[in-house]
């Protein structure tokens, strides 16, 4: 089945936690998943070294398979460029979500 | 499903001007109609407040009004939730925006296939 996820929560929010355990759960039952980061949800993709980050951890779910993208103008408005994002994250557009919309067996919206 | 003209609902909750996603939801809902998607969108309690005709560019505020034109070119209908428009005294909405009874909107719910909703 294929499943996405469109997350607008940073990663002070619950939204953003669930998102990543339901993407990490759904991966291993062998489910394609897809994240479409969009507003503050693109904060989830940047990288962070703190020793005491505040992440989901949604750079985990690359190596499972999972895809993850984000939307390219609610990132460029908050100055945020592919140097500050970890590997793997695509850039896309309304076009992309709207295609992942439809193609989707579910599709589960934390806006 | 895949493939399939899907049935796509936005509700909208909150008011025009307190934050950037009622035009980010706007804006959604023009790029979902790209592919086989049917789109609607709900203005629900405080969301009916974007039922009237507003000026947000005179306070430095994301101009809504470029989406709303572009929605009929884009088949998107726009309804507002008769009970939250009596809740708040609001009699005249927008030309385009179709009134619904509470009814009708739950059945606007469950007949579409994606809710986002917006809160």
């Amino acid at each position: 089945m294929k499943i996405g996820f469109l997350l607008h929560k940073s990663p002070e929010h619950q939204d953003a936690h669930t998102v990543k355990r339901l993407a990490d759960g759904f991966a291993d039952m062998g489910h394609e998943v897809s994240v479409f980061l969009m507003e503050d949800g693109v904060y989830n993709a940047v990288v962070n070294n703190s020793p005491g980050k505040l992440s989901a951890g949604f750079d985990n779910l690359i190596s499972k398979g999972v895809k993850i993208a984000l939307c390219t103008y609610t990132a460029e408005i908050r100055g945020l460029n592919q140097p500050d994002l970890f590997d793997g994250v695509d850039f896309h557009s309304q076009y992309d979500l709207s295609k992942l919309v439809n193609e989707c067996d579910r599709f589960l919206s934390f806006v | 499903m895949k493939g399939h003209l899907k049935n796509l609902l936005l509700i909208i909750r909150t008011t025009p001007f307190n934050t950037v996603s009622v035009p980010e939801a706007l804006r959604m809902s023009i790029g979902l109609t790209v592919h086989d998607n049917r789109v609607s969108i709900l203005l629900i309690d405080n969301g009916v407040w974007n039922s009237l005709r507003v000026a947000p560019h005179t306070i430095g505020r994301p101009d809504i009004n470029d989406s709303m034109e572009l929605f009929s070119a884009c088949g998107i209908r726009v309804f507002a939730d008769e009970v939250s428009l009596k809740e708040r005294n609001i009699t005249e909405c927008d030309g385009h925006v179709e009134k619904l009874s509470r009814q009708e909107a739950l059945g606007l719910i469950a007949g579409s296939d994606v809710v986002i909703s917006f809160g």
